[in-house]
């Protein structure tokens, strides 16, 4: 890829000490991908490399829509998140028809909406004229001209959650626009970002719009190390990415379902009551039972676990098996909530102390595998679930297949899984998830050509998107440039010259 | 920018669908077939005869069951076309007692209209309806589908959000200061539970910011 200028400075800004993404766009090979960028097309619309305008090399970026496609067209690109420092955006754009709307953001991991860590910057062209979205306020700047190249300078203060900016018109030595100090889009401290995007209208789907993007850089103030690309448009194979994050998933406790009202402390008449306190469409009422009030502190418990509260949630849970302490569910989800605070001696005692009211039953051995697994003893996590995933309950079996998975037995994993998925209905989505269970551990073992029969075996009953980029992982290794590159631009787009 | 957009993220990947190119092209649908289509709940179908087929659905509305009045709904909410015969059709039922039909006109009317009335009969339900669960459709319908609104039109969905954020009914306020941190991802320090004396200066925050979006139009 050629080398796009290297970011300016806005106003007083420290010098970028790291480019996180710089391009130029007249390389042959711009290829999309997870650390790179994505490209989405509207139908009738076009993302592709032009030759017709660029303000450096040979090439930029076209970016054009329709009204009314019901879609937007989209560069959407990625970098390491960033939740210090100064972060500089460096972009060059011109627009052939200044009237209709395109849009231009710095964005984190809640993605294009406002607030922390959603859009910290936002720039866009409205009614002929540039505004910015600075405290949920969208405000008016400079007169936009057609055929006319605005190079874009700005510098936000990650932690302050403010930026300066600047912006050049061709041909005009004095900015049209320079601001310092502006609140971010939301005007939120320490939001984070890791992505832009540069589109159409992506709300009313009335824009018209063709524009020109090239020089697009990202650096920080910060020395960071940025690790390269090992494969095209990824800094790790798809496999290991889908791998750390069902680790992250799997590792994360949250509440297991009861399998009855009992598991409650509720009583039979109080059914109706629960129902609605469980569904969170009726609270409980000061006066319904302890059981109907204890399973609305489990409910509670259960949203503060999801929300990463387990101090809290634990208060819950204590609080529930005080109410009705024939709830077995309150003591094991104590337990979870023990896990995620990282209090692994007490989780331990009190799933010893609760382990008389889960006889030879899958749900404690769910929890006593995580446990272990928490405490970083795989073989204890392995054998906890090993006799209720070997008596068919699916959860512990899931639970056995990654535990084998994480300590890198990868064989037996692979062996596991072809057997659960010969036990499940042939053609059923079930059988489909454990053929990609399978594929993983195969594709561990590098046995590359049965990794791919069980991807292509599992996409033949459910097309997911894993499989299909984990094909484009197998097609890699295997030296297969062609399905490497269809197989990923499936999901990233391609960008190429039209 | 729409969190739509987040599947070609490697996580996203693991759930989202794969983005298909919509077809803008406008192919016959007869009135009969138009029908099936939106009891089949044919998207694609409905979406091919292109913008004009709003006009017919609204036609078809008032003439159908409220079964079929739930699909048209869900329909209108799914293109995204401004209409204002849809906006006509779908405001008879903008207090209809019926919950799915109820539900479903809320959140399809900001999706068609850019029309002040609809935020006024929305921001009315979300503070007087009798039902908690009509009102708190109404806030969602508010925080999430008055796309069409320009930014001097939003002002007035604001003024309301911040108007119902002193409501004596503490879901209300609950629900409108939801409402106004999803259009604008702040919360201004209000919390609906506070005592009166505290939600005061954040109201006071949100007017003054209310004064310098107007100075901005």
């Amino acid at each position: 890829m050629a080398a796009a200028p290297a970011p300016a400075r806005a106003q007083g800004a420290a010098p970028p000490a790291t480019v996180l993404v710089r391009y130029g766009f007249d390389d042959d090979s711009v290829a999309t991908g997870p650390d790179t960028f994505a490209v989405f097309r509207a139908a009738h619309g076009r993302v592709a490399l032009s030759s017709a305008f660029r303000l450096s090399g040979y090439r930029s970026v076209e970016i054009s829509d329709v009204a009314g496609n019901g879609d937007f067209s989209e560069l959407q690109g990625y970098f390491p998140e960033q939740r210090s420092g100064r972060v500089f955006a460096h972009f060059a754009l011109l627009t052939a028809r200044p009237e209709e709307e395109l849009n231009v953001a710095l964005a984190g991991p809640k993605r294009f909406q406002l607030g922390k860590d959603g859009i910290a910057f936002w720039l866009a062209t409205r009614e002929g004229r540039f505004v910015h979205v600075s405290d949920s306020i969208p405000k008016r700047l400079a007169a936009v001209r057609a055929f006319v190249w605005y190079t874009v300078d700005m510098a936000y203060d990650v932690e302050r959650g403010r930026y300066d900016l600047l912006i050049h018109e061709e041909g005009r030595d004095e900015p049209v626009v320079s601001l310092r100090d502006q609140p971010g889009a939301a005007n939120q401290a320490a939001s984070s970002v890791d992505m832009f995007s540069f589109i159409s209208d992506p709300l009313e789907d009335v824009s018209e719009v063709t524009y020109y993007v090239d020089d697009v850089a990202i650096a920080t103030s910060r020395a960071v190390a940025v690790p390269p690309l090992i494969a095209p448009g990824r800094r790790k194979l798809f496999v290991d990415a889908f791998d750390e994050f069902r680790h992250a998933e799997d590792t994360r406790p949250r509440c297991l379902p009861p399998a009855s009202l009992a598991d409650l402390g509720v009583e039979a008449r109080d059914a109706g009551a629960v129902d609605g306190v469980l569904a969170g469409t009726a609270p409980a009422a000061p006066a319904a039972s302890a059981g109907v009030r204890a399973a609305a502190e489990w409910r509670a418990g259960c949203a503060a676990l999801e929300e990463g509260q387990a101090a809290a949630a634990l208060g819950r849970f204590d609080r529930a098996a005080s109410l009705a302490p024939g709830g077995r569910l309150y003591g094991l989800s104590g337990a979870l909530a023990l896990i995620a605070l990282g209090s692994h001696a007490q989780a331990g005692e009190r799933l010893a102390a609760i382990r008389g009211a889960w006889p030879d039953d899958a749900q404690y051995a769910v929890v006593a595998a995580m446990a272990a697994g928490a405490r970083g003893d795989l073989p204890a996590a392995r054998e906890a679930v090993r006799a209720a995933a070997e008596a068919g309950d699916a959860a512990a079996g899931e639970r056995y297949y990654l535990a084998l998975l994480w300590d890198g037995r990868w064989r037996e994993a692979h062996e596991w899984a072809l057997a659960s998925a010969r036990r499940q209905e042939a053609g059923s989505a079930a059988a489909a998830a454990w053929l990609e269970r399978a594929g993983d551990a195969a594709f561990r073992l590098r046995a590359l050509a049965e990794a791919k029969e069980l991807y292509e075996a599992a996409a033949a009953v459910d097309e997911r998107p894993s499989l299909i980029l984990k094909l484009s992982d197998v097609a890699f290794l295997a030296g297969d440039v062609e399905a490497e590159r269809r197989c990923r631009e499936r999901y990233y787009g391609s960008l190429t010259e039209e | 920018m729409s969190s739509a957009r987040i599947p070609a993220l490697v996580i996203a990947a693991l759930v989202a669908a794969l983005p298909v190119p919509t077809s803008h092209a406008q192919t016959p649908l007869g009135d009969d077939a138009l029908a099936q289509a939106v009891d089949a709940d044919d998207l694609a179908a409905i979406k091919a005869a292109g913008p004009a087929v709003m006009s017919r659905l609204a036609r078809l509305y008032p003439l159908s069951d409220e079964t079929r009045r739930v699909r048209i709904a869900i329909a209108f909410y799914r293109l995204g076309w401004k209409s204002e015969e849809a906006k006509d059709a779908l405001m008879a039922d903008a207090r209809t007692p019926n919950q799915a039909l109820r539900i479903n006109v809320q959140y399809a009317l900001g999706r068609v209209s850019d029309d002040l009335a609809v935020v006024d009969v929305l921001l009315d339900n979300m503070q007087h309806d009798g039902s908690i669960v009509f009102r708190d459709k109404a806030a969602c319908a508010l925080a999430y589908d008055q796309v069409h609104l320009r930014p001097a039109q939003k002002v007035h969905l604001y003024e309301g959000l911040i108007r119902a954020m002193s409501d004596p009914k503490p879901d209300v306020r609950r629900i409108a200061a939801l409402a106004l941190q999803i259009q604008t991802g702040q919360d201004k320090g209000f919390h609906a539970d506070d005592p009166p004396e505290m939600r005061g200066p954040a109201i006071g925050a949100w007017q003054k910011w209310l004064a310098e979006y107007r100075s901005q139009l």
